[in-house]
């Protein structure tokens, strides 16, 4: 049965902010977890059809699957798609001192990002130079390359490594996708 | 959206803005086919397009707004020229009601259509009733109001050969059963016949002045309709009204809609059959499903599935665990022959076990299917004959290839 409009709003008003919270753990950034979030609603409206399932039992993992998707592609291109919020013609105002206030708690952001932190200062020296120049220093993997006397390719190569790596240190520590959705 | 999002007010904000952003489009959308038949196909190009939905404040897409202000016994208001573009302004003293009238199925006023001309140049049309030599339209308490000049439900380029204006346009009713439908147009001065096809059957219209015009029951995606249009030097036009390409015209009653979907992380199609107007109180049949993408394991796909059900109203039941309940509701009793075959393999599908053979309607590309028979006719009974591109027949009786989606597969 596809899902209606009340449902989403029903689905809204249960899971809106568990995802905020759990886009933001994922993207360090409250303004764009709540993009993300609308983002998803509005492409679970428009894919409305597609659903399959009871819209209470079903829905939350339908709707987290959406998000993952956002995520994946907010991963790959760096920005968040807004495409479906702008086909509805949904925007929004800036987040207020106290919003982003909120969205760090909820996330656990300050925790996450001392994790974080420590994970990176016990991880081996290459790799946490490696990091620390592309995530923090935000450098070009062509000035990776050059500072390190290494080719492009290997730059990259060591980048994505070394942020693997970091993933499976902090990934105990996240709270996971059931506990946002419950 | 209720306020659960008081440490959060952007939430809140943003859900009313999804909320306000659905109810519009589910508006916009619940007119189904026929006001995307009045969009795209009223003004096929190269003429000027106008979306009669831009009529916010007149009768508009459909009778809802009059209806409403109807029943609330006020006069029916003139919208505020500002919501109105020039293009959809029809300019003081250009309006004429045409000699053309058609009948109200089960009787009452007869429909009439009035022209004008707007500020722009564009032939304008209203859909109405005539009632003592006045143009207006009578409400569901029965009380006839005149419509003011400045409502128009269309406005295309004059031709001669193609037609300026062209729709189907409803008179909603809470009872179904007192639901209509106007088909109207403008077909240029040389146009020199027309005719429709309504439930599949084919009938002239009659042309007054390049105008037609033919009172219809029920919603228009319900009779199918396709008017055809045949011009001086012999040239035609086909245009289909309110058909989209998953509805399917049952013989007597309301259409129904082919639906396909998938399950998450399971390799295959699941279809189903639901009224095309769709709303929560709508009938639905269970969901067949079959391997027909992939592969994500080893298995092979099959070419095609389907099952025969025959439903009636209280029918319900339980899906597999993962695709809910379906419920028949009040729909009429009908057996449904509905699944999925690959257009590559599978030309044709008849159905056989009714008093004829039942030609199956497919989803063009998709391949998903659906033939209806009486529901006199036992599913258990119905052989569906399918022939296969490479010209060889073949007669199957009883589900084929219908599985049930596992769920060990989902994320």
């Amino acid at each position: 049965m596809p899902l209606l409009p009340s449902d989403i709003s029903r689905l809204y008003e249960a899971h809106a902010r568990g995802l905020v919270a759990y886009f933001a753990r994922r993207t360090y950034d409250a303004e764009h977890a709540v993009d993300l979030t609308a983002e998803t609603f509005a492409t679970a409206f428009r894919q409305r059809a597609r659903f399959i399932g009871e819209p209470d039992r079903d829905g939350p993992r339908w709707i987290y699957g959406i998000a993952r998707n956002h995520l994946q592609t907010f991963y790959r291109d760096g920005r968040v798609e807004r495409s479906a919020m702008a086909k509805l013609g949904v925007e929004r105002r800036a987040l207020t001192e106290p919003e982003y206030e909120r969205i760090e708690e909820l996330a656990e952001l300050a925790t996450v990002r001392q994790r974080v932190a420590s994970e990176l200062a016990a991880m081996p020296d290459e790799q946490a130079r490696i990091l620390q120049m592309r995530v923090v220093d935000e450098q070009g993997y062509d000035e990776i390359a050059s500072a390190l006397q290494i080719s492009e390719q290997t730059a990259r190569a060591r980048v994505s490594r070394a942020l693997r790596s970091l993933a499976v240190r902090i990934e105990p520590f996240m709270p996971s996708e059931e506990a946002s959705r419950a | 959206m209720p306020e659960t999002f008081h440490d959060l007010p952007i939430l809140g904000e943003l859900g009313d803005a999804l909320d306000t952003a659905m109810a519009r489009e589910t508006e916009d959308e619940a007119p189904a086919s026929a006001s995307q038949s009045r969009a795209r196909r009223r003004f096929p190009n190269p003429f000027r397009t106008l979306a009669i939905a831009l009529l916010l404040a007149g009768l508009g897409t459909s009778t809802a707004a009059a209806t409403l202000t109807v029943l609330r016994g006020s006069p029916i208001p003139v919208p505020r020229k500002v919501d109105l573009q020039a293009d959809m302004t029809p300019k003081l003293g250009t309006g004429q009601v045409l000699g053309v009238r058609a009948d109200q199925p089960g009787g009452g006023a007869p429909y009439a259509l009035r022209t004008s001309r707007s500020e722009t140049g564009l032939a304008c049309v209203t859909v109405g009733q005539s009632q003592d030599g006045r143009f207006g339209v009578v409400g569901t308490d029965g009380a006839f109001r005149d419509l003011p000049a400045e409502i128009i439900d269309g406005c295309g380029q004059p031709t001669k050969s193609a037609p300026a204006v062209m729709g189907a346009r409803v008179f909603d009713d809470p009872e179904r059963a007192a639901v209509r439908t106007v088909l109207y147009g403008l077909g240029g001065s040389d146009l020199e016949r027309a005719s429709v096809r309504v439930r599949g059957a084919w009938q002239p219209l009659e042309v007054t002045d390049g105008a037609f015009l033919l009172g219809l029951r029920d919603y228009p995606e319900d009779s199918g309709l396709v008017v055809k249009l045949d011009y001086a030097g012999g040239t035609s036009s086909s245009h289909p009204l309110g058909i989209a390409p998953t509805t399917v015209v049952d013989p007597t009653g309301p259409a129904w809609r082919i639906q396909g979907g998938s399950v998450a992380g399971w390799s295959g199609l699941c279809v189903s059959v639901g009224a095309a107007r769709y709303d929560e109180r709508s009938p639905r049949s269970p969901q067949l499903c079959g391997r027909t993408r992939g592969p994500r394991d080893s298995r092979p796909t099959d070419d095609y599935f389907f099952g025969a059900r025959t439903l009636r109203p209280g029918d319900a039941g339980g899906n597999a665990a993962s695709l809910g309940r379906w419920a028949w509701r009040d729909g009429p009793p009908r057996t449904m022959v509905y699944g999925y075959a690959d257009p590559k393999e599978v030309e044709a599908i008849r159905v056989l076990g009714g008093l004829r053979p039942v030609k199956a309607t497919r989803i063009a590309g998709n391949g998903q299917f659906l033939a209806i028979l009486p529901a006199t006719v036992d599913a258990s009974d119905v052989t569906a004959e399918l022939t296969f591109t490479d010209g060889s027949t073949r007669r199957l009786t009883g589900d084929q290839n219908v599985i049930t989606p596992t769920r060990e597969r989902t994320r």
